[in-house]
């Protein structure tokens, strides 16, 4: 069946420039739009404090190191004169505090990176629910937020649910 | 102002491709082919720039306004003239005839002035 676009009733330049608007909505406006207005609602912000938090929340707890009395200094800070006796007695739990030192840098070191990966995941999980919610993203931005799917409207839930994807989990 | 060319002979009105004869020629029509898509790229502009303004750059609204002003202006002016031809049975002859609207329509009445002169032969 043949079809001629002469004998529609409008002009078909309509459909070219609907057609056009609506692909600028989905590829170019629709992403621009959500991710101003989840910087202007603090989204990002949010998002790494959030992240910063949980990981701390797996933060190694500090090491309790006993108390053992350090003869050997006892006997320096009483009898000065008998350095090279308290030189030979050891500090029994010198070899224990530094361990613990070395571990809790290892551990700064493992958050510090943690951290600064946070915002790559934020940025990950908004790029993975615009690309989830193209449709409802693209409907918001064309019509000018006179049709806001729930999708987009109350989109924490999916910011949240993109955020715990194994995709941006890997980001993070 | 005329893109391309339009010159009203005595029997024959030629185009820069085309040349057509008066006697044949049943209407001539002069519309605005873009006026109803640029109202509509204006109103999808107006629509997204009202929807968003307090997210969008002073520096964006400018240029959705100025594409509003540009498109609505275009499709105002830019005119298109339409030869209908007898001997096709009223199918368009041409539509190759593009210029400002109301250079075309000045046109338009002297063509079917001529057109009407041809056919009476000359008495009016």
């Amino acid at each position: 069946m043949s079809f001629d676009i002469s004998t529609l009733p409008f002009s078909p330049l309509l459909i070219i420039v609907g057609l056009g608007y609506a692909g600028i909505s989905a590829v170019a406006t629709g992403p621009e739009i959500i991710r101003r207005e989840n910087e202007q609602a603090g989204w990002h912000a949010t998002c790494q404090l959030n992240i910063q938090a949980d990981i701390e929340a797996t933060r190694r707890p500090d090491q309790h190191i006993p108390q053992v009395p350090d003869i050997g200094g006892m006997i320096c800070s009483a009898y000065p004169e008998l350095g090279d006796l308290c030189q030979i007695i050891p500090d029994p739990s010198a070899a224990a505090r530094a361990a613990e030192v070395r571990a809790r840098e290892l551990e700064d070191a493992r958050i510090a990176r943690a951290t600064s990966a946070a915002g790559n995941a934020c940025a990950c999980a908004e790029q993975l629910f615009i690309e989830n919610q193209r449709l409802s993203v693209t409907l918001y931005a064309a019509s000018g937020r006179f049709l806001s799917p729930p999708v987009v409207s109350n989109r924490d839930t999916g910011l949240i649910r993109a955020l715990n994807s194994p995709q941006c989990q890997q980001e993070g | 102002m005329i893109l391309g060319k339009l010159t009203l002979g005595e029997t024959a009105l030629h185009t820069h491709n085309d040349s057509y004869i008066l006697e044949g020629i049943k209407a001539v029509s002069t519309s605005r082919p873009f006026l109803s898509s640029s109202v509509m790229v204006s109103a999808l502009a107006a629509i997204f720039g009202i929807g968003f303004a307090d997210i969008l750059y002073v520096s964006e609204l400018i240029a959705l306004g100025t594409a509003i002003a540009v498109s609505l202006i275009l499709g105002l002016k830019v005119g298109q003239l339409r030869l209908i031809s007898r001997d096709l049975a009223g199918a368009q002859a041409t539509d190759a005839i593009y210029g400002t609207y109301a250079h075309l329509n000045r046109e338009r009445r002297k063509i079917a002035s001529a057109v009407e002169r041809v056919k009476t032969g000359g008495a009016l």
